[in-house]
Parts: structure tokens; sequence; C-alpha cells
């Protein structure tokens, strides 16, 4: 996991105990990571540091994921951020459309380490 | 620092009126009537005018500050101009001054009482104003605080009021209720958001009920004993908590699925089921939580227990005496059930129709009590066997198992039979029905038109 010492990742979930349990498995992996609570936060976040992924979860109260990833994609500075979902929500056609059209890979709720690993080798 | 300036120079705004005045009345004064400096052939002159009015607006000090200045004018610019001295004998701008003065300071006296009057008055009306506004605020206060009490009082009466009734519809003992109220109080009386039930089946939890999730969301259907939460705390038989995951070297194979996960535990120390809570807020992460929780799963725990042994009752009450397994009504309530369940969490769920025909009546009998013994010893606890009708004796409902599954068991089932009953003048045939999600009724598990095997 020499590689990863260098990735910064950005845990973005309402729920605390969520983004401290991913951030825990992600620094057990060698990566560096950060985490928001809330999309106007990590937002801001991204804006501040160079991050190489975001991980987002899906229902949040504000803003939901998808709504997070558009405004990202619009946004000059961010639009090339590499972006993984979480969702425990079984996405619609639409949903799975626009995502994959706004390059979000989808990682279901629950997952394993080795699921999330994978998405991680898939996109960095 | 600007505001202090502005405040500054209000307190002495009649200073500064004063002067405008006086430096207009000069300007017109040298502009207008250029020959008579300071107004001084005016019978009424302007400059006494403006001494009594500025005493009068402002009082003693004001008053003073204007005769001061007016009679600077006389004396630096009239007595002068008029070739006047002051130590010569000139009745004009002396008895001026003299009276500007005098009036200066006596309107300026009465001026300043009055002021003092207002200013005192309107202290003490300030002062009351303030009063009157904190007892408002004290008021306000006091109205909120009430009005918390009051909700929170209804609030506590409520959910008291419903814990009881909810209570109350536990000791009714129906399963089905149990399994769907669990989660509910769960919820409730923790302040999840989001709970769920599992109950133990041949070596898998399965998801029974959950609460708080929406339509297109759920948590694994099923489980075995992993080293998730819901795993651990099925393993160790103890409240598992995140908290401890968060830190320290301990890994969960499982992520984002359990905050809190109880053991149900039953009398003789084996677990029913896990109570799993998937989202509640960070600050309810707690050991009183985990203490509240484990004394929930302990009365779930018992409830079940119970509600199992009325359901057995109920089971005894159902069972077709001369097969010896369950009446068809057991059946159809079951699959009623288990079609819901199925629906709504989408797990599968498949019917096996049995067509036995058996050459006597003698032998029929035997055969029959042969071949329920052996599905009876064949299939798993919670799957049941029952009488279904003429054409099909009998059917065998099969939950958990999707429609692969069922043709498989289905091709088991019949080999085992025709070695069992041997082929001479016996005939056996399955049908198989399975779940689909384009189903909207029950009964249409059970007039289906798959091929006979």
């Amino acid at each position: 996991m020499a590689g990863n010492t260098l990735k910064n990742i950005l845990i973005l979930d309402d729920e605390k105990a969520m983004t401290l349990i991913i951030n825990k498995v992600l620094a057990m992996n060698g990566y560096k990571t950060s985490t928001a609570n809330s999309p106007v936060e990590a937002l801001e976040k991204l804006h501040e540091v160079d991050y190489d992924l975001l991980f987002t979860d899906y229902m949040m109260p504000d803003m939901n994921g998808l709504e997070l990833c558009e405004v990202i994609r619009k946004d000059e500075n961010l639009k090339s951020m590499k972006i993984i979902m979480l969702s425990a929500k079984t996405m619609d056609t639409e949903e799975t459309r626009r995502l994959t059209e706004l390059d979000v890979l989808i990682l279901r709720k629950p997952f394993t380490g080795y699921q999330l690993q994978e998405h991680l080798d898939k996109i960095l | 620092m600007g505001t202090q300036l502005l405040q500054k120079l209000k307190s002495y705004s009649w200073l500064i009126e004063s002067t405008i005045f006086f430096i207009l009345l000069l300007a017109v004064n040298i502009f207008f009537f250029p020959e008579e400096k300071a107004y001084t052939d005016f019978n009424i002159n302007p400059l006494l005018i403006f001494v009594i009015i500025m005493a009068a607006r402002y009082g003693i000090i004001c008053g003073l500050y204007s005769a001061a200045l007016t009679s600077g004018a006389f004396f630096l610019w009239a007595f002068p101009n008029q070739r006047i001295h002051v130590w010569e004998p000139s009745s004009y701008p002396l008895q001026q001054s003299f009276i500007i003065w005098i009036l200066g300071i006596v309107i300026g006296s009465i001026s300043s009482r009055h002021l003092n009057k207002v200013k005192s008055l309107k202290k003490t009306l300030d002062e009351n104003k303030e009063q009157i506004d904190r007892l408002d605020k004290d008021k306000d206060l006091l109205l909120k605080v009430n009005h918390k009490l009051e909700d929170r009082i209804l609030n506590e009466v409520h959910s008291l009021d419903q814990l009881y009734q909810i209570s109350k519809g536990l000791e009714g003992l129906d399963l089905e209720y149990t399994y769907e109220k669990i989660p509910e109080i769960v919820c409730d009386t923790m302040n999840a958001e989001k709970a769920s039930i599992y109950i133990l089946h041949d070596k898998e939890m399965v998801l029974k009920e959950n609460h708080g999730w929406t339509e297109n969301m759920a948590n694994r259907n099923k489980f075995t004993m992993d080293n998730s939460l819901m795993g651990l705390a099925w393993k160790h038989k103890n409240v598992q908590c995140i908290r401890d995951f968060l830190t320290g070297d301990k890994m969960l194979d499982s992520i984002g699925e359990s905050v809190l996960s109880a053991p149900l535990i039953s009398n003789d120390g084996s677990v029913l089921g896990i109570i799993n809570i998937e989202t509640i807020p960070f600050m309810e992460i707690n050991r009183t939580s985990i203490i509240r929780l484990r004394l929930l799963a302990e009365w779930f725990s018992l409830v079940l227990k119970k509600a199992y042994l009325v359901e057995k009752m109920q089971e005894k009450m159902i069972i077709d005496e001369k097969m010896g397994v369950y009446k068809k009504t057991y059946l159809l309530k079951r699959l009623k059930e288990e079609f819901t369940r199925s629906r709504k969490y989408d797990l599968p769920l498949s019917l096996l129709f049995l067509k036995i025909d058996l050459p006597s009546n003698a032998e029929k009998v035997i055969k029959m009590e042969r071949v329920i013994t052996y599905l009876e010893q064949s299939l798993s606890e919670i799957d049941i066997v029952t009488h279904y009708n003429d054409e099909f004796p009998l059917a065998v409902l099969l939950t958990s198992t999707d429609i692969e599954a069922a043709n498989y068991r289905a091709d088991l089932i019949l080999n085992d039979l025709c070695i069992l009953l041997g082929q001479d003048k016996t005939t056996i045939s399955i049908k198989v029905k399975a779940f689909a999600p384009y189903m909207e009724q029950w009964e249409e598990m059970l007039y289906s038109e798959e091929a006979l095997l």
C-alpha cells in the first residue's frame, strides 16, 4: 500500500459514526483522510485542499449525493474530482444514468473492506 | 470608533448649532447690512433673538455661550467699526451686551430647569420602559419554559401511553405483530431513526421487519455468523457498539449497516434473533444506550419466547389428525404472512404441491405416513408441510427459497420418494410455484400453471 500514502481522500456522511469507521478503514490501508459531515463543509474543504477522491453518502438532509456531484462537476476547479458514492438505497434507472453521466462510482451499503479496496483500485 | 465620535458630537449638538447659527447671522449681517456692524442700530437686535432662542432651547450653558459670542461680536466688531471704546460712555453696545447676558442667564436658567425636569422624567420613563421590556422578556421566557415543560410532559405521557399500548399489544402474543412492533419500539425509546429485527432460521439470521427504512432501502436480508456488528452480537451474545471499532485494530466484516446490535437470547441461552440499530444520532451512541438496548432485548426475548409457545400451541390445534400434518387453513395463514414479507423485502418464497397417486386405500395410509415422515425429516425447521386438497394431498411452504432452489428440492424429493415408495402403481408429481415480484395477491401463489415435473 506504499502508493496509497500520496492519495488524499475526503469522506462525507451525515452520520458521524459512518465517517469515522470509513476513515479508520482507509487510514489502515495507508490513505490520507479527512472527514466532513455536511455537503457544505465538504465543498469548503474541497476548495481548500487538493483531494484525490471524494467518498460521499447519497442520503443527506440538506443536499443529496447526486445534487452534490452535479455541483462538483459544474465547478471549474473540482470537475475532475474522482467520486465514490455510498448508498443504502436501491437507485432507480434515472438516478443510475445520471450518476454514470457524472462519472460517479456507486458502492452499495453495507460493504466489506475488500469491496471498498476494489472500488478504490478501480478509480484511483 | 466612528460611532463613539458621532455620539460625542450628538451630546454637543447645541454647541455646533449655536456656532453655526451665530456665523450665519454674522454672514447675513456682513453681506446684507454692511453698515450696521453687529446690527448695532436695530431696535430688536437679531443677535438678541439668537441668544433668546438658544437659551430657551438648550438652557443656561447654551445661553451663556451664545451671550458670550454675541458680546464678543459687539466688542470686537461693532466697537472698533463705530470707533467706540469700552472705556468711553456709549450707552447702546453696553446696554445691548448687558441685556444679552441677562437674557441668556435668565431664560437659560428657566429653560435648564425645565429641561432637567424633562430629562429626569424621560429617564424615569426609559427606566420604566426597560423594566417593562425585562418583565416582558422574563414573561416570554417563562411561557416558553412552561410550553416546553407541557410538551415534554405530554410527550412523556404520550410515549408512556404508547409504550403501554404496545406492551399490551405484545401481550396478545401475535408473532407477526411482535416482529412489526419491536423495531418501532426500539426507534421510539432510543431516539433511533432506523432499526431492524432478524430471527434465526436454519443457521441464518433472516430479516423479519424494519422501521424507518423507505421502500427502496434495506439492510442485508440475511446473514450468517460473520464478523459484522450483528454477527459479533450473535457470536458473543452481548450488545455490540460501533464505538468499540472506531479505534484500535479490530475491524468489521460489513461496514455501514449497524451502529448498535443486541442479541435476543432465550432462557436456555440460545440466540433467537438480533435487534439492529442502523441509524442513531452520534451523541446517542453511549453507555446508557447500550444498557437500554440490552434491557429492551431482554424484554423482547421473553415476549418472543412466549409468542413462539403460543404459536406452537396454535399449530397443535391446527394439525390435521388424520394425516398428522398442518391443516390447509394454517398453510393459507402462513402463506399470506410470508407473501407480504417477500413483497416488502424482496425475499424468495416457494410452494411445492405434491400429487401422490397410491394404488390402494390400505397402502395409501402407510405410504402417506412414510412420505410425511420423510418430508418432515428432510426439510428445515422453518419450512412447513401441510394438507392441501384432494388433487394435491400435500403442500410444502419453503421460506427463503427461490425458484431454482425449489426446483432442485422438488427433484430431490421426487427421486427420494420414488425410491421410498417404489414406482409400481405409484404416480408422484410435484408442482412448483415461486414468488415473483409482479405478484400482487398472495392467492396467486396457489393457482399456478407451472409444468408438472
